[in-house]
Order: C-alpha cells, then structure tokens, then sequence
C-alpha cells in the first residue's frame, strides 16, 4: 500500500537517455509509450485496492458495526438526561440538599471546638505535670534536669511575652512557674555561696567542688554552674563571687603598703588561693610586671577553679569584676606612675608595653572581649595618660612662656649702658648674665632682654623633651616649642607699642631680642634633628620662623632710625635755612638747631653703641649722621646771598657741630677687632656728606681763585660738589666782578 | 612739636635748663609745662628739648628748655649745654632730701664753673609738694637756700600742676627784665662789607636798645 501514498515521477516512465536535459521537448513516440505506462500503473493500482479491501473485511464490519452501536446509545443518553431533567423540574429536592449540608458543616464545628478544648486541657495538664517535675527534681538535687524543664516551660508558657486573649489559667501557670523559677534561684546561689568562701582568718579563698546542703548528697560545682546558665542567672551567681574576690582578694593586693603574692592549691575536693605576703619586701610597682603577674595568677585560677575553662563563663566573670579592677589599677598604679618630665617617658613605654601584654593575656582567657574595645581599659588610659601629659606640659610651657614675657620689664641694668666695650669683650660673663648672650652666626655677643633669654632656654628645653620622647609626645612638644616662640612675636610688640614709636633703649633691646631668635631658630634643626624621633625628622621644621624675627629685627631698626632723622629734619627745620646768621637772633636760632642736633646724636650714641652689635651701630649712626649733614650742607647752599660776616658765622656753627662731634666720631672709628673683619673705611668713606660739609666749611673763608683752583682739580667734584652748587655758592658770597665771571667762565670750561 | 608753630615769630629766644638729680621730676615738669599731659616717664636719656612759644610782657618769646639726665657720656657736651643759657631752674624732690642737699654740693657748683653768663637767672624749685605727708625738706629751707645762693624760690607739684605756669613765667619775667640777657637775644643788623644792598627792612630786627 506504500505506492498509494508516494507520488508519481513522470519523468521515471521515460527511457533513459532524456534524462540529462530536462528542457528538450517530447517527441510523439514518448507520449505513446507515457500513455501506455500510465494505462498499466492506473491498473495496478486498482488491483492492489481491491485485494486490501478483500483482506480486511472483517475489520471494516466491526467498524460499521461498532459506530451504528454507539448512534445507538447516544440516543439512550439523550432520552435519560430529558427525564432528569423532567424530574427536577417537577419536584423542589434542591431544597432538602441544602439543608442537609448545613446541618453536616455545623455539627463538623462543634466537633473541631470540643476538640480544641480538649488539647487545651491536655496541654494544661501536661504544663502542670512538668511543674511538678521540675519542682520534684529540684528537691532531689537534680539541678540539671530541673534547669533544662525551667527553660523549656519558660518557652511554652511565653514568659516574657504574654497575649491577653489567653485563658486565664495560663496566668496561673506563670505564676507557678516564676515561684519554681525563684525556688532554684535561691538554692543555687545557696549552693555558690557555700561552694566558694573566703577565709578571714587563714586568709584564702577556698573552693568546694562537692556539697551538701539539705540532705542531698554529692552535688557537683560545675552542675551548680551549668544550671544557672541554662536557666540565665549566672551572672546573678557570680555576681556575689566578684563581690567577694573582689573586696577580699584584689583590693588588698593593688593597694596593699606591703607587696603581696598569690599560691594555688588544687585538689580533688578542692581548690584554695592563699594570699601572703610577698618574700621580696622591698619591691616596688616599678613597671607594673608585679602587679599585673599577681593579677593574671588570680584571674587564670578564677579560669581553672570556678569557670571550669568555659569562656562563656569566664566572660561574663569578667563584665562583672573588669570595670572594678582596672579602674584599681589605674587608680593605685597607674596614676602614680604617670610621668611628670619628659625624661621619664621611656621608662613609662615600658609600663605601656606591660599592660598592653596583660590585656593581651586577659583576652586569651576570654575574660575581656577581643573584639570590644572598651575593654582595653588598662591600655586606653596608658595611652591617653602619654597625650595627656603633653597636652599638660604644653600648657604649662606656653604658661611660663607667656608669664616671661608679660612681667619682664625690658630694662637693662646700668652696668651695660654705661661701657658696653667691657661686657662685649668679657669671655667668663656670657654664661653668667641674664643678659648677655653669644650669637651662633655671627661669633659675636648681643644684649637682649632676659625675657628673650628665658624663653629661648625654655623652648632649648622642650626641643630636648622631643629628643626623650615617644613620637606622640614629641610631636606635642615641636608645636609647642614653636607656638612659644610665636608667642613673643605677637605678644611683645604690642606691649611695647608705645616704646617703640619713641627714641630709647627698649626698642634697641627689642631688635636685639628679634636677632637673636632668629639665629637660635636657625640653629635649631642642626642641634636637635638628629636626635629627634624617625618619623619626625623629615617634618619638623624651623626654617620658616627665623625669617620672620630677622624681618622683625630689621623693621624695628629701621624704625628707629627713621624716627631719629625726623626728629633730626625737625631741629634742623629751626634753624630756617641758616638765613641771616649775621643777624643775633637768626644766629641764635642756628645755634639753638645745632645744639639740638648735637645732642641728639649723642642721645643716640648713649642708646645705640653699648646695645647694638658695633657693625649695626656703624651701619646705623652713618646712616643717621649722613642725612643730617646733607641736609646741612643742601640748606647752606641754597642760601643766594651771604654776607661777609655771615660766612663767618655759617663757618663757626659748622665747626661748633663737628667740634661737639667728636666723641661720636671716635665712636664710629674701626676698633681693633673690626681691622680683622672688614678693611679699614676712613669715616668720611661711610659719610660722603661729612666729606662734603668739612669742605664747605673751609670753602666760606676761600678767595675766590682758591675755590676754582679746587674745582679745577677735581677736589670739589670728588668731595660731592656739583658745578651749579659751586657757582651758586660763589655768586652768593663774591659780587659781580670781572674777576668773578673769569672764574666761573674758567669753572665752566673745566666741565666741559 | 607742634609743626604749625615751626616759623612763628618772636621777639627773643630764651634758653632754659633744667638741672637735678635723677628722678626728681625734671621731665614731668617741662612736660607739665609744654603740654597738658602727666605721665609716669621712663628715665631720661641724654637730653630733651621742649619748645613753647609764650607771650609775656607784650613780647613774643620762643623758650627752648632743656631737660638732661646727666649721664656720663654727656660731660663732653657740657660746656655746649651750659652755653648761653639766660634761665636755669634747679629742681629737688621734697620727699627727699639728698636731692636738696646735692643741689648745693653738685649742681650749684657745676653751674659756677659752666655757666657762660654770669647774669643768668637762677630759680629754685621743690616737686611734688602733693605728697605733703612724704615731706622731708621744709619751705624754710628751701626759702633760705634761695636767698643764700641769690635766686628765686617755687614750690610746685608736676602731677597736679600746681604752680607749673608760675614757675617758668616768674622766670622769664626776671630775665625780661636783665637787660644783658635782653641784649643777647636781640641785636641790630651789621652791614655787610662787600655788598652794595640797602638795609633789611624787617621790623623784627630792629633794636631795642
């Protein structure tokens, strides 16, 4: 039957050859020889037909057979579904259905709810009856038992988390339970308190391992103790032990006058730790290895004796004793041992080091958390105690600091206003004086003030604490060392504001004191680096303050010396351009200007060459004395018209001046120490306008040839004269005259 | 110094000292004087000058007073300091009585041998007479100092300017009236010998002879 469903090739009932080319067009003998092939494949078709339909006859009957059967029976169907639903209709049964259901939910209630009640009851009873389990066991000693049944009902009957819609009768059962759970409360802690006792009288502790109390027998510590935890009292249970360990056995031993020790005993029955005193009378809670050692021997016996080596227990031993004893050992050692100077802050490493190592140990034996860092109560105050000290030290340096610089008074005694060339060359005063002091840079001695002086050995005397010192504490003590030093620029120029804007020692004192601090700051990093701790030598720094005081002292200088030439400029300014001096009263007037500026210069002498360092005096007085006879000799020769007596007078004041000069000028002269430092500078080198009004003086009584021969030389233009000054000079003094325009015709051409 | 006061006219300028032993007040005194501040001053250095431009008697007068400490130093310039003077007060602190004594073991003495004129008006002078419980040197004394050396006598306080003006125009007044102080403070112009210019025509220059 296969062939029926496969299709027919055409192209196979041809012959062979035209196979190859499917485009070539049939001829009329294959269409022939198709036709008669298609004739004999139609009928054989038919023939394979008709014989499978003559094979499977009987299978076609019963088919036809079994479909008239179930046309049959669908109209059975049809009839019986029409008489149902007949019969429904005519009669109201859906009714009687409905009630029955109802009637069959209902009663299924009632019984669910009997027999909720009944579980209730069940359960109530069987609460009950493990009450009185419990309750029996504890009676017997079975502690265990009687513990693990507490904690079970404990669960059952919600203790702790009570519904107010329960039946009243679990109210009842709480109430039994919390009087069971009081009952094993009281006889366990009985049970502790017998089992472990302090003995006044031989002066130990003694643990029992094996009790008896009311009649039963053989009852185990470590029982007793496991009960408590599973109930949840242990704390409460050992709560009495901490008491007691802690009044008779911890608190005698930290603050005992007399060194005591500790000795173990361990037996079967029992365990005993005697406290006696220590063989080594004389020993000393130097650095804590004592105390700490007699500390842990105790706690590891607590461990082994008591705790049974269960870190839960140990643990919650340790909240309970912890807090009392270190705040023990931070009150009796620790305290007393804090350091008070820096020098002593190595050997209190050592004690840091110490309890870092006990806490350690206490953490092995669980008894303070490893995690919690509260518990490093020992270790955070040890730490705490090194930050606290700077912080301390700090203040009370920056206190001193302070104090020096307000009550000092900044004067000098009289014995280096007077002479200063004997304490400049003095070699034995330096270290005596509270005022003398020796520059590091410039190998010469300065006067400052003793405040300066003060301060600089205070902060000499942190920066070697930051040698002795732990990093913290070092670190503490730079800032501290600087902020001190910072402390006179702020505070001592202000206090001396006013003394500053005036002509007088203290100000000198001051530039002095600013000079001297910034070369001892220079000094520091070469005197202390090296010494100081590692992680600090590539950061403390120096370098930026001594600028700050070198500016300081140049500034005050300065301003002395600016106020000095004004004050100069004013006397001068009497004098009214020296007109008229031929005249008394403008001759008087000079005079009086003169008198001032004399005395004046010798006001700063008095002030300036005992205190300043000889180079600054000479740099100083030059600068000065440069002004003052410039501006002289400008105002003489601005003068258009002197009298003959008037040169005469100009020439006796200039000679009063340098006359009365003189001391200054000797002072100004180099000393035998400078040949060695500087080449020797003639004075009028220094002050060009010396040079210049010296000339000017002999110039006034001149002929007239004489003063052109002087410019044709050169010797005027060299001493600071210029031609307009020399021809003005000469047309004031000489009347026109032939022989005067020869003159200066002959000035002119020897310009050019 | 008052700048405005720096080219004001006058008729004569009179130079003042002020002499004594340190600490006796000199410096409030002229302070007290010239201005109308008191303050407790450091110890003088060298020499002060105080300028004040006073009229009495009808006359413009500039007083140049000066007030020194003394020191050593300045023993070179006392001949410069002495020089000229018409006015010099002698102070001492009546509270205590070396500063009186040394006026006339000391300063009189040092006033003989420097002093250029010998017509120079004197004028005693007791400080601080405000700490009458403090007194040591009584007003007789002081009176009979006066009269014995030859020169005029005030009592005065610096802190409570007591007396203050009194002092210095009582001496000025006495110096108004010594013509050979007047005649050096003031004198007519001299020609010039080479100049051919007709005579200066200020009125300030003028003689008063």
């Amino acid at each position: 039957m296969e062939s029926l469903f496969g299709s027919i090739n055409v192209r196979d009932l041809l012959s062979a050859q035209d196979l190859s080319d499917p485009n070539s067009p049939l001829s009329a003998p294959d269409l022939r020889l198709l036709i008669q092939r298609l004739e004999s494949q139609s009928f054989q078709i038919r023939s394979q037909v008709q014989s499978y339909l003559v094979s499977h006859h009987e299978d076609f009957a019963r088919l036809f057979s079994l479909c008239n059967d179930t046309v049959s029976q669908t109209r059975e169907v049809s009839d019986d579904v029409s008489a149902i639903l007949g019969l429904l209709s005519d009669h109201p049964i859906d009714a009687e259905v409905r009630e029955i259901v109802s009637e069959t939910k209902s009663k299924k209630e009632e019984l669910k709810m009997k027999k909720e009640l009944l579980g209730l009851v069940g359960t109530v009873v069987a609460l009950n009856q493990r009450l009185e389990s419990v309750r029996e066991a504890l009676k017997s000693g079975r502690f265990e038992f009687a513990a693990q049944g507490l904690k079970e009902l404990k669960v059952a009957l919600r203790i702790g988390d009570e519904d107010d819609r329960e039946p009243l009768v679990y109210g009842l059962l709480r109430k039994e339970w919390s009087q069971c759970f009081e009952e094993i409360q009281e006889v366990l802690v009985n049970f502790m308190e017998k089992a472990v006792r302090f003995d006044g009288d031989l002066n130990q502790v003694e643990i029992k391992y094996h009790l008896e109390v009311e009649n039963v027998n053989g009852i185990q510590l470590q029982t007793v103790l496991e009960a408590m935890d599973v109930v949840g009292i242990l704390e409460y249970g050992l709560a009495k032990v901490a008491d007691l360990m802690i009044k008779y056995v911890i608190t005698p031993f930290v603050n005992h006058g007399r060194p005591l020790s500790f000795l173990e005993e361990l037996h079967q029955e029992l365990a005993l730790l005697k406290i006696v005193p220590s063989p080594d009378s004389k020993f000393e809670y130097l650095d804590g290895e004592f105390l700490y050692s007699g500390i842990l021997l105790f706690i590891k016996f607590i461990y082994r004796s008591i705790c049974f080596q269960k870190s839960s227990w140990m643990r919650c031993f340790g909240r309970l004793t912890w807090p009392r004893i270190s705040e023990l050992i931070i009150s009796s050692f620790l305290s007393k041992v804090v350091p008070t100077d820096a020098s002593k802050l190595p050997d209190f490493q050592k004690i840091i080091a110490c309890t870092s190592k006990f806490e350690m140990a206490l953490k092995e034996l669980m008894y303070i958390s490893e995690s919690d860092d509260k518990d490093n109560r020992l270790s955070n105050f040890a730490e705490n105690v090194e930050v606290h000290f700077a912080f301390k030290k700090k203040t009370e340096i920056l206190a001193n600091a302070r104090n020096l610089l307000l009550e000092c008074d900044f004067s000098i005694p009289q014995e280096y206003t007077r002479d200063g060339s004997v304490w400049k060359s003095d070699e034995t005063s330096a270290q005596s004086s509270s005022h003398v002091v020796d520059l590091l840079f410039l190998s010469q001695r300065c006067l400052v003030s003793k405040a300066a002086k003060q301060l600089m050995e205070l902060v000499h005397q942190t920066l070697q604490d930051v040698c002795l010192s732990s990093t913290r504490v070092a670190f503490e003590f730079y800032h501290t060392a600087r902020d001190a030093v910072l402390l006179y620029e702020v505070v001592v120029p202000v206090k001396l504001e006013r003394q500053l804007n005036g002509i007088n020692q203290v100000a000198i004192l001051l530039h002095n004191d600013c000079l001297y601090l910034s070369q001892e700051i220079l000094g520091f990093a070469f005197e202390y680096r090296t010494d100081f701790p590692s992680s600090m030598k590539e950061h403390a720094v120096f370098v930026d303050l001594a600028p700050r005081f070198q500016l300081l002292a140049e500034e005050i200088l300065q301003r002395q010396v600016h106020l000095v030439i004004y004050n100069l400029k004013e006397a001068i300014d009497g004098a009214d351009g020296f007109q008229n001096t031929h005249q008394m009263k403008q001759f008087e007037s000079a005079k009086f200007s003169i008198d001032q500026v004399v005395f004046i210069l010798e006001k700063v002498h008095i002030i300036w060459e005992p205190l300043l360092l000889p180079s600054t005096y000479r740099r100083s007085m030059c600068t000065v004395l440069e002004s003052v006879f410039s501006r002289i000799a400008r105002d003489i020769l601005l003068l258009d018209d002197i009298a003959a007596e008037e040169t005469l007078q100009l020439q006796r004041l200039i000679y009063l001046m340098l006359e009365n000069l003189s001391s200054l000028f000797e002072s100004l002269a180099p000393g035998e120490q400078n040949l060695h430092e500087f080449p020797a500078e003639s004075l009028e080198d220094l002050i060009p306008s010396l040079r210049k009004i010296r000339k000017l003086s002999e110039l006034l009584d001149m002929p007239l040839k004489s003063i052109t021969a002087y410019w044709e030389n050169k010797e005027l233009l060299s001493c600071g004269f210029t031609i307009t000054e020399v021809e003005d000079f000469i047309k004031a003094i000489f009347t026109d005259s032939p022989l005067r325009k020869d003159c200066l015709w002959r000035i002119q051409n020897a310009s050019i | 110094m008052d700048s405005s006061s720096e080219h004001q006219e006058f008729d004569y300028l009179f130079k003042l000292l002020m002499i004594g032993d340190s600490g006796v007040g000199k410096s409030s005194l002229l302070l007290s004087f010239t201005s109308d501040a008191f303050e407790d001053l450091s110890p003088t250095i060298g020499v002060d000058f105080k300028v004040k431009y006073v009229t009495m008697g009808g006359k413009k007068l500039k007083l140049a007073i000066w007030d020194t400490a003394g020191q050593e130093r300045f023993r070179t310039l006392t001949n410069s300091y002495y020089r000229g003077a018409q006015g010099i007060i002698m102070v001492y602190d009546v509270t205590r009585r070396d500063t009186f004594t040394n006026l006339s073991e000391i300063w009189a003495k040092e006033i003989d041998l420097y002093s250029t004129n010998q017509d120079c008006i004197k004028m005693l002078v007791g400080n601080k007479v405000d700490k009458e419980g403090d007194r040591v040197v009584t007003k007789k004394e002081g009176i009979d100092f006066a009269r014995e050396y030859g020169c005029l006598f005030i009592e005065c306080s610096a802190k409570t300017r007591v007396n203050v003006q009194q002092c210095f125009e009582e001496l000025v007044l006495k110096i108004l009236d010594t013509p050979s102080l007047i005649a050096e403070g003031s004198k007519g112009v001299k020609k010039n010998i080479f100049k051919e210019r007709p005579p200066q025509s200020d009125a300030s220059t003028s003689s008063c002879c």
